[in-house]
């Protein structure tokens, strides 16, 4: 009996160990096989490399690792060069503590791709940057490139993305429902259509911390836009963002998507890669994303892109308040400041965010360039000609964070770890709770800042 | 060698490694423990400023922090019963000579030999509410109902990271049991037989109070990594569903991520003293049963 026994439990243990070994990643090497097309021809038949040899290294996180598409676009214009780029790949919760401390110990490297705020990073440690290119720069991305002295410490790279809702039309058709959906009640009489004819109307992928906050991202900004008086109270902590009544509505809107029911059950272990299989597939109707969304779905369903489009996110009562969110850049391309190799970097970034290599990057990966001016036309995807659409019709705002107030993003240090509040607002943590922890989220950076007031 | 070198002979070979812990520990935990008494941050690196008890005021005053402590005691307490009553049972199924005894040790002990990372992303796929081995094999056997989304369900996802911690380490103090049991001498046993004791009663009256000194060890080996957890909730519910699952060290990585390094090395002298006050406790009152041999 005690051999039996043992053997068993010897075998169970061995079997466990074996068992995780044969599943499929639902992201994999697959991912890193990204498009292979014209972009990488194109550097190679321009002009005169502006550097022969030579190697750089560059920092990033692994979500703009991931599909493999930056990393393309980035070594075919250094192949242009004949420089060799070296990725160092850091997960992405993990990107901000790992660059800071390497700038602060002075192990930065050379370039570092990110989407910061200045107020993240260390400024002291960035190169400042020059080039034809800075004057192009967007008014939209352009104050977010600006160091506290004036330098550019930021070349914008990635496209000013929408967000918003993805959906289907397929599913909204079969179901009844027509665009536009002009606030939050025709919304909700749209998703309750939808539940009835079978399909999911909101999909929720809340093991991504960073998904589920786009809904309100995309609804909030105009909570603030133009009231000057109010962004001044919350700066200088003279009020919490539970004593803003049309704060407190928006999220109480956002989180009765759960509680009636329209999200799907899964939402808690559900990931940014279900969701896309789902909304591909028309097993539900809405999924709240950036427009660089596309690229994904086009690789992995492409003969479904044509069932999908882009609108904004109706969870304002009165449409008034509404708005398309038109953010900024993606990503940006900064140097360390005691990089070994700086005139070779910033001859990299130079050629990088010239039309030439903007071309190679938007061919990749289509999206509206935060750059003006330009004389050649590049690659937009369809969601971001669709929100261009909207656009006509409702305001543009970014999100809160982002936005300018009075030309400041003075909401920038206001963040407080936004997406892990909604994320757990979704997991069950009430609207009042979900308000009181970011209030003391941003508390803390703010003190951490020595701002006054906190 | 004259008096004077013999007197400090040893002292010289301590050394090398006495240097090496001073750099490497305790010159780092020094520095920790003021800066937790500063508010240091990335966003002011070169000029940390003194704060006194600020750091701990905030730390207590936290709903998260105690959140924290209370997963942090729950994942220790389970994993020490768990670890140690598993490990010495399965200690008694492999002690003493076998055919198959080597093999049996081996593939109960080849669990730690993993990263624990590793054993999270093998645990989360085992997890996997809709394609996971467990929710599917619960379905083959007729009890789907009973599958949920284990490292995603309030009250399930901190017991889940617990039977993926036992799974690991439970070969680890099977190990230490089994190196107590060996050293009982036979001639014990040999006597409890001819006074008429039973299997269960020679493990309760000979080995358990003969092996008290490895299960000391154990324990307090135990405790001491249950506290510290780190990889296994971070590889596979990174603190959530909704900060439920957050313990300790998790809670310090965070601070540390949001760049609040004076308020992180507050949270990690809070551990150092926790852990250290927990471990001495468990080691006086083991040391008081343990038998003379």
């Amino acid at each position: 009996m005690k051999k039996k026994l043992a053997m068993i439990l010897a075998g169970v243990m061995t079997l466990s160990l074996l068992t995780g070994c044969g599943e499929k990643a639902e992201t994999g090497a697959e991912d890193l096989e990204v498009t292979e097309n014209a972009a990488e021809e194109s550097v190679e038949s321009e002009e005169t490399p502006l550097a022969d040899g030579g190697k750089l290294s560059v920092m990033m996180s692994s979500g703009d690792y991931g599909a493999g598409m930056i990393t393309q676009a980035l070594e075919t214009v250094a192949e242009g060069m004949g420089i060799t780029l070296e990725f160092e790949v850091i997960p992405d919760d993990q990107m901000l503590t790992v660059t800071n401390t390497k700038l602060a110990t002075g192990n930065g490297g050379d370039i570092i791709l990110h989407n910061f705020g200045l107020t993240d990073i260390s400024e002291k440690d960035l190169a400042s940057l020059d080039g034809e290119w800075v004057g192009k720069i967007t008014d939209t991305t352009y104050p977010l490139c600006v160091g506290s002295d004036g330098s550019v410490l930021k070349a914008p790279l990635g496209g000013e993305s929408n967000m918003g809702f993805i959906y289907n039309k397929k599913v909204l058709e079969e179901a009844g429902v027509s665009l536009p959906i002009r606030n939050y009640e025709e919304f909700i009489a749209a998703c309750e259509l939808i539940k009835g004819s079978g399909k999911t109307p909101v999909y929720i992928s809340n093991q991504e911390t960073w998904t589920a906050q786009i809904l309100l991202l995309c609804s909030m900004t105009s909570v603030f836009d133009g009231n000057p008086e109010l962004i001044h109270k919350l700066t200088t902590n003279q009020v919490k963002p539970a004593e803003i009544p049309e704060l407190v509505k928006l999220f109480e809107n956002a989180i009765s998507l759960k509680d009636l029911g329209y999200i799907n059950e899964d939402y808690m272990s559900a990931t940014n890669d279900m969701a896309f299989d789902a909304l591909a597939n028309g097993e539900c109707a809405f999924y709240a994303q950036l427009d660089s969304a596309y690229s994904s779905l086009n690789e992995f369903y492409p003969d479904k892109i044509g069932d999908l489009g882009m609108m904004y996110i109706p969870l304002w009562d009165n449409e008034e308040d509404g708005y398309v969110l038109f953010g900024t850049a993606t990503n940006y391309l900064s140097i360390v400041g005691n990089s070994e190799n700086l005139d070779l970097a910033k001859a990299f970034v130079n050629k990088m965010v010239s039309e030439d290599g903007l071309k190679v990057y938007y061919d990749l990966i289509p999206g509206s360039a935060p750059y003006k001016d330009l004389t050649v036309e590049l690659n937009a995807n369809a969601f971001n000609r669709e929100m261009r659409e909207y656009a006509k019709t409702w305001p543009s705002l970014r999100e809160f964070n982002n936005a300018l107030y009075d030309g400041e993003p003075a909401l920038s240090n206001f963040y407080g770890a936004f997406s892990e509040r909604i994320q757990g607002m979704f997991s069950g943590i009430s609207v009042e709770d979900t308000l009181s922890e970011w209030y003391k989220a941003y508390y803390a950076d703010a003190a951490a800042l020595r701002m006054e007031g906190f | 060698m004259n008096k004077l070198e013999n007197k400090y002979y040893t002292k010289w070979l301590v050394l090398p490694a006495f240097l090496l812990f001073l750099v490497f520990f305790i010159i780092p935990n020094l520095a920790s423990f003021v800066m937790g008494f500063t508010d240091w941050s990335l966003f002011y690196f070169d000029e940390p400023r003194w704060n006194g008890l600020d750091n701990f005021k905030r730390l207590f005053s936290e709903k998260n922090f105690w959140i924290c402590v209370k997963n942090t005691f729950y994942f220790s307490v389970v994993t020490v019963l768990g670890k140690n009553i598993l490990g010495f049972l399965m200690a008694l199924l492999v002690q003493g000579e076998g055919r198959y005894k080597h093999f049996l040790r081996a593939a109960f002990f080849l669990p730690i030999t993993i990263s624990s990372l590793v054993v999270a992303i093998i645990f989360v796929s085992i997890y996997n509410p809709t394609n996971g081995l467990l929710n599917n094999l619960l379905s083959a056997v007729g009890l789907g109902k009973l599958g949920v989304d284990w490292l995603h369900t309030k009250g399930v996802a901190l017991n889940a990271v617990c039977v993926m911690e036992l799974w690991q380490q439970v070969g680890y103090t099977m190990c230490i049991c089994l190196a107590g049991m060996e050293s009982v001498p036979a001639e014990y046993y040999e006597a409890s037989k001819i006074d008429g004791a039973g299997y269960w009663q020679r493990v309760f009256k000979v080995t358990i109070p003969l092996m008290v000194q490895s299960l000391t060890v154990s324990v307090m080996l135990s405790i001491i990594s249950g506290i510290k957890v780190f990889a296994q909730i971070y590889g596979t519910t990174n603190g959530g569903p909704a900060d439920s699952t957050q313990v300790l060290s998790t809670f310090l990585y965070k601070s540390f991520g949001n760049g609040y390094l004076g308020y992180s090395s507050a949270v990690g002298l809070f551990m150092t003293l926790l852990i250290s006050v927990l471990t001495f406790t468990v080691v006086i009152i083991m040391r008081k049963k343990e038998v003379e041999m």
